[in-house]
């Protein structure tokens, strides 16, 4: 019955750990046997902050300054950003509309954790009946814990999102930035590639006096895309993908004094991560064919502010972010002209 | 990515599984001579049965067995099925189990009344109220599914106040366990 357990460990993390496929504690499996609409009602709550954290982290990172590269000036940054998961993402109550999937003790009022919630041993987590169809019992499982991050990470729960990027001055106050992995493919587990573009345009030289302006000001429009996938079962065909779109648009303004530089920035930002599991997956009664597809979708204002501090060339730089899940993002990088 | 991994907590990576297992019945024959049939008998001879070897580790958790700390049996239960309208019997049953390559050890003695109502899921025991089965037989029981030993339950059943409309009466005995599985993916 089980040729994938323990798929829920975030599935968009797993490209480098392909044994996380066990890691879980969930039988996969047994989740088709409440039927593919429960069982992506219940992976839908319990990876949810994952994937939304995901998307607002891609959008964080892009700039330290609101003063785009003279011409041919160009950064070389790595930064790795924590969005952090709101309390109320932490857990989650079973969805309504879950026909085959239920509390085994309907009074218990526990809720159940997500993946970014605290980890939790079995004797803390509710328990879950799979029944079929006829409403027989199948199997009783724990909710799957979250991974208690903030127990030795970061002193809070968070998604980790690394980037690499490059900016470029080109002409008339204007940098590009790229984001680019090109496609890796690790040894058969999965594959991930990666392409962001970003702009960033001073706008201070069509005010008047712009000399005279004690700060830079600048728009800047980033865009960031993710694929992935993870081979479940190569063999039999299986795999998980997932792939991320997100954009921001933004105002910069800074100021340097010395070595410093405090940046801050107000705009809009906009999320778009899907999650699929491709193949065939087989019960004791039944076959399915792609049976999860997951979509989480956010947007809206996002204001951040930051200091760099450049020594010579090396910069150093440090953001928070403001929005639903608050982003903390500590970078460093090579910056010339 | 690492990272995620790294920051499992203290508890790991920890599930229960439980499910509720329904052994193939067992087919018990009780008899009475030809001359008793349709009259009330005060007591039958012993009859044993068993229920053959089960073995609920391997081949309902086989897939978590390596990753399995312990085996909890939360319940135990048993249905009687087919015993035929008209004839009647109450059953005294000494219950023993024997786990391979073990001696046997008793589990627990019941009297089953009016077995003609063939009784449904009743209970023999439950984890947090063991009642008079033997705790010392569960926790054997526990230790052969964590070891995926195979055991038997014996039976040795005794009619009383039997009144058969046909020499020979045959009926199921089918027993249920509840068992849970605590396994440890991730310290």
């Amino acid at each position: 019955m089980k040729k994938t357990i323990l798929i829920l460990f975030a599935a968009c993390f797993l490209a480098l750990t392909p044994n996380m496929t066990k890691a879980q504690g969930l039988d996969f499996d047994s989740f088709l046997e409440a039927g593919i609409d429960d069982a992506s009602l219940l992976l839908e709550s319990y990876l949810q902050p994952a994937f939304e954290g995901f998307g607002f982290g891609m959008n964080s990172g892009w700039y330290n300054t609101a003063k785009p590269h003279k011409f041919l000036g160009f950064d070389i940054s790595g930064s790795i950003s924590l969005a952090r998961v709101p309390d109320s993402n932490q857990f989650f109550t079973l969805p309504t509309g879950l026909t085959n999937v239920s509390l085994t003790n309907p009074s218990d009022t526990r809720r159940l954790p997500t993946i970014f919630g605290p980890n939790l041993g079995a004797d803390d987590l509710p328990e879950l009946r799979f029944t079929d169809d006829n409403g027989d019992e199948i199997i009783r499982i724990s909710a799957p814990t979250g991974l208690g991050i903030d127990e030795d990470i970061v002193p809070f729960n968070a998604v980790p999102v690394p980037m690499i990027q490059l900016g470029l001055g080109i002409f008339k106050g204007t940098e590009l930035k790229l984001r680019y992995i090109p496609e890796q493919d690790f040894e058969g587990d999965g594959g991930v590639k990666l392409f962001g573009i970003g702009v960033m345009h001073d706008v201070t030289q069509y005010l008047p006096a712009e000399k005279l302006l004690p700060f830079d000001l600048s728009v800047f429009l980033g865009y960031t895309n993710l694929e992935s996938y993870v081979n479940i079962d190569e063999a039999a065909g299986q795999t998980a993908e997932f792939n991320a779109n997100a954009w921001t648009v933004q105002g910069v303004i800074s100021k340097k004094v010395l070595f410093f530089t405090a940046f801050a920035g107000l705009g809009y930002s906009n999320s778009n991560v899907d999650f699929n599991m491709l193949g065939d997956y087989s019960t004791e009664t039944s076959t399915f064919t792609d049976p999860i597809s997951l979509n989480y979708k956010n947007a809206g204002i996002r204001t951040n502010i930051g200091v760099r501090i450049k020594l010579l060339f090396l910069t150093i730089t440090g953001e928070y972010a403001i929005q639903e899940y608050n982003t903390l993002t500590a970078g460093v990088g090579f910056s010339f002209r | 990515m690492p990272v995620i991994l790294w920051g499992c907590g203290d508890a790991g990576v920890q599930s229960d599984v439980s499910k509720n297992i329904e052994i193939d019945p067992i087919s018990v024959q009780l008899s009475v001579p030809a001359i008793a049939v349709g009259v009330l008998v005060p007591q039958t001879p012993p009859i044993s049965v068993n229920t053959g070897q089960i073995n609920l580790g391997s081949d309902d958790f086989d897939e978590y067995l390596e990753d399995t700390e312990r085996f909890t049996i939360n319940k135990m239960s048993y249905t009687i099925d087919n015993f035929p309208a008209g004839s009647s019997a109450d059953l005294v049953i000494d219950m023993t189990i024997q786990i391979q390559g073990e001696s046997s050890q008793d589990l627990l003695s019941i009297r089953i009344d009016n077995v003609q109502n063939n009784p449904v899921n009743v209970l023999l025991f439950d984890k947090d109220a063991p009642g008079l089965v033997s705790t010392a037989a569960i926790a054997s029981l526990e230790q052969a599914l964590k070891n995926g030993t195979s055991f038997q339950v014996e039976m040795t059943i005794v009619g009383e106040d039997v009144t058969l409309q046909s020499q020979d009466v045959d009926f199921d005995f089918i027993f249920q366990f509840d068992v849970t599985a605590r396994i440890q993916l991730l310290d």
